[in-house]
């Protein structure tokens, strides 16, 4: 068997040369960290964990918890993929392939 | 049940040289290639006895005889016999009485049905479980400790449930659900009507012997209550290269709940209808040349997201009610043109595929590891993108609860002997989730020979997967030196994160399964 089948290659997200880019001089004492251009998305609550509880973990350490702002590379992409996904989940049952 | 029954009969075989399985399951059972497969096995884990019992007919064996013989009035149950295998020689009862479970390698039961009208007249594999492969390549996830009898006393092996049909009133489909959900439901008596009541709906037009269609499957699990996640691939044939089905059928074994593969035959006389088998467990080669290979010498210039953990599975450990239990399949062997139908089943509560969750987790990795890597010098997180610049990062998905997270968390030492502050442990168990996947981080050498990693991301997987980034899903990241919690997308779109200290410097392990 070649290779690529061996490995699941998912070649649909993301250019990785952006990391290349990363090495490039940072600012690394700016509290966000802006990362090429943004995509709109819905604003949501925070369900599993408050920023209470970071800040509590970074008091721990003597510290205060640190914001980090990021830009989702490839995500709609990603998007595409687990709606196609699920959509084929929910339409399965039309067309039942018989086993025996 | 007919692997508690009483015996009417017990007989000590010896099978050291010159016993010949071939000609005992021959002389005996007719010599079927499952029933001389259970000879193999206990061949291969050293058996040195046998002990054959004749048993009267119980539970979901009643059961059958009775769905049988309301099929084909001419029926009859012929015979009903017990064989378990054994590690010690047992020669008579004095051997016998000095057996513990430790010698046992396996036991079947094995039923002769005749029916004039039809012209059967046949042996078949009603159930088997045998221990797994010992070699430490393989692990048999999808296995429980199921309890049977031998003469007066009862002894216990771990293994995967295993069943062959007998085109009476099981095809393929009922036996491959039998082997995955007795296991799952840890109910080794799971008969074959309540499985063909589930299937039906009732419907009087019912054939079990004609098997069952993908939809029927689907109500089985529902009927039993296993959530699931399931693609049909002939409906959705261009899922095939973006979401192949070893996706779905790696993170059902994966997470020990087991998976169900629907294929089309191939050539010139091969029917319409297809075959369906059970997927049990995987092979793990920590020295597998593929997933280096594959970067340098065959995707050369292309674009790589991730490589997946199984890439170093070499096959998958399957039943098949035609040749046995306990088989190995390259994992690549089933052509994706040939897959139709794939079902990885859930662990309890999870509501949706952990392959899923790894393609999310993947995204937040992606977006989050560039603001990570500009906060400090830890070498790991530098080692990290370094390997992810060629294209080397492993993701590895699998199921865990919050508090199992937090508990391996508090015992876990990084390769330095470091380990977390108690009082943030302590903090974590007040996140507000239960059912995780956890989608472990790690690079190739660390990966596969140490079996450890670099961090992890964790999903709520109890709730719908949100496929964007703005926290429905996202519980929790960590990597060398950081916890990252999700906080908010602000007005303009743009989501934050939170990242707090953490004391683990370097790598820590991969969950292992017990």
């Amino acid at each position: 068997m070649r290779g690529d089948e061996s490995l699941e290659n998912h070649r649909i997200f993301v250019l990785l040369g952006y990391l290349d880019e990363l090495k490039l001089p940072i600012d690394s004492s700016q509290s966000d960290c802006y990362l090429w251009a943004l995509s709109p998305m819905k604003s949501s609550p925070t369900k599993y964990a408050s920023p209470a509880l970071a800040e509590k973990i970074a008091k721990n350490y003597g510290t205060t918890a640190r914001k980090l702002r990021v830009n989702m590379v490839g995500a709609e992409d990603v998007s595409k993929l687990v709606k196609k996904v699920q959509r084929a989940q929910v339409k399965t049952s039309k067309h039942a392939m018989q086993l025996d | 049940m007919a692997r508690l029954a009483k015996p009417s009969g017990i007989e000590f075989v010896c099978t050291e040289r010159p016993f010949s399985g071939f000609d005992f399951a021959e002389a005996r059972f007719a010599g079927s290639p499952p029933i001389r497969r259970l000879f193999s096995l206990g061949r291969s884990k050293g058996a040195r006895s046998l002990i054959v019992e004749a048993v009267e007919p119980e539970g979901p064996v009643l059961e059958e005889n009775d769905d049988i013989t309301s099929i084909a009035p001419d029926h009859s149950a012929v015979a009903l016999i017990r064989v378990s295998f054994w590690k010690k020689a047992v020669k008579n009862h004095a051997d016998f009485s000095s057996l513990t479970s430790r010698y046992g390698i396996g036991y079947a039961i094995l039923k002769h049905d005749e029916i004039p009208s039809r012209g059967i007249d046949s042996w078949h594999v009603f159930e088997a479980v045998f221990i797994g492969n010992k070699h430490h390549h393989n692990y048999l996830t999808t296995s429980g400790r199921i309890r049977f009898r031998c003469g007066q006393r009862h002894f216990s092996v771990t293994g995967s449930l295993y069943a062959q049909q007998n085109a009476i009133s099981k095809a393929c489909a009922q036996v491959a659900l039998r082997s995955l959900c007795a296991t799952y439901l840890n109910e080794p008596d799971l008969s074959f009507r309540k499985i063909n009541d589930l299937a039906s709906g009732g419907d009087p037009s019912f054939v079990p012997s004609a098997g069952l269609n993908s939809t029927q499957i689907a109500a089985v699990l529902k009927g039993l209550g296993i959530p699931y996640a399931e693609i049909n691939y002939e409906a959705n044939p261009s899922l095939r290269e973006p979401f192949p089905y070893q996706k779905l059928v790696y993170s059902g074994v994966e997470s020990g709940c087991g998976a169900l593969l629907g294929f089309r035959l191939s050539g010139p006389a091969a029917p319409a209808v297809g075959h369906v088998i059970p997927y049990v467990g995987h092979t793990f080669n920590e020295d597998a040349w593929a997933p280096h290979a594959d970067v340098m010498y065959f995707t050369v210039g292309k674009t790589i997201e991730y490589v997946p953990s199984r890439a170093w599975m070499s096959s998958f450990l399957v039943h098949d009610d035609n040749f046995g239990a306990n088989l190995c399949i390259p994992q690549n062997f089933v052509h994706r043109d040939n897959v139709g139908y794939a079902v990885e089943l859930l662990p309890r509560g999870y509501s949706y595929s952990g392959a899923l969750a790894e393609i999310v987790a993947s995204q937040y990795f992606y977006s989050l590891l560039p603001a990570l890597f500009s906060s400090g010098g830890n070498t790991w997180l530098r080692r990290l993108v370094d390997y992810v610049n060629q294209q080397r990062l492993i993701l590895r998905c699998v199921p865990i609860t919050l508090a199992a997270y937090v508990k391996a968390l508090g015992n876990a030492e990084d390769w330095e002997g470091m380990k977390e502050d108690p009082t943030s442990i302590t903090d974590l168990t007040n996140i507000n989730a239960d059912k995780l996947w956890m989608i472990e981080v790690s690079v190739p050498e660390v990966f596969s020979t140490n079996k450890r990693k670099l961090g992890e991301i964790l999903l709520d997987a109890e709730h719908a997967l949100s496929d964007k980034i703005d926290g429905a899903s996202f519980v929790l990241a960590r990597f060398p030196e950081n916890y990252v919690f999700f906080s908010k997308v602000t007005p303009s779109g743009t989501p934050t994160f939170l990242t707090t200290p953490s004391k683990f410097r370097s790598h820590l392990p991969l969950l292992r399964r017990k």
